[in-house]
């Protein structure tokens, strides 16, 4: 275990690209809320950081969320305070809003948009994945 | 760019989660299918030509036959592995990403 950890020193230093894939809807499950908290946690450690919406997960970007009628955390309004924590890397395929129908007017206008092509390119240039 | 080798865990029948996965796949990324994704080895479902046409797609061995999956009756093209394999695969490629 030492030695592993040893081993790690030098490349600790260099920041990684880590890509957090988010795919679920905002209130079906605890993913999307744990995902934000582990993107906070992160944040902390000065890590090249961005994030990924694809599939259900581009239900987390919609506006005008009213989660408190459920005794939930609006997620939309968290992602919104992601610059504040200087998380400012987000993207959403463009592919996974057309087939729900969702309009680039009913989300953040913060969020680059990516053609499946360019998505894919996002991936495969990463350290690390992280999928919620 | 870094080659992800993508895991895959539930059935193409019943789940669109391979066809998420199928979306995003370069061409020199590898797919292992695991646990009840082991269903995707059959060579019929909506995206069997897909998972056919990939050059490195592996399921796991004790998945298909706890499963009732014969090994004859799968995709040519498809590598049986067993954990030990699976382990390597996640070293050898420089990426992973789980779909589930």
């Amino acid at each position: 275990m030492m030695m592993a950890a040893e081993g790690n020193t030098r490349t600790m230093n260099a920041p990684k690209k880590l890509l957090f894939v988010l795919r679920q809807a905002p209130y079906g499950s605890t993913l999307a809320k744990d995902a934000l908290d582990a993107i906070l946690a992160t944040s902390a450690y000065e890590q090249d950081l961005s994030i990924a919406f694809i599939d259900d997960g581009v239900f987390q970007l919609i506006n005008n969320q009213q989660a408190e009628l459920i005794d939930q955390k609006n997620i939309a309004r968290i992602l919104s305070a992601l610059p504040l924590y200087d998380i400012t890397q987000l993207f959403v395929c463009a592919a996974s809003l057309a087939e729900r129908g969702i309009a680039l007017n009913a989300i953040s206008e913060d969020i680059t948009v990516l053609e499946p092509k360019a998505l894919r390119t996002l991936l495969s240039q990463q350290d690390h994945l992280l999928s919620f | 760019m870094s080659a992800i080798l993508h895991i895959v865990n539930q059935s193409p029948f019943s789940s669109t989660l391979l066809k998420q996965c199928m979306d995003r796949f370069n061409n020199d990324d590898g797919l292992i299918l695991l646990e009840d994704g082991v269903y995707g080895a059959m060579p019929k479902h909506p995206y069997a030509q897909n998972v056919c046409n990939i050059k490195r797609c592996y399921a796991i061995k004790n998945d298909l036959l706890a499963r009732g999956i014969s090994l004859d009756d799968i995709s040519d093209s498809i590598q049986v592995i067993d954990y030990d394999e699976f382990v390597q695969l996640t070293i050898e490629f420089p990426l992973s990403h789980s779909w589930y």
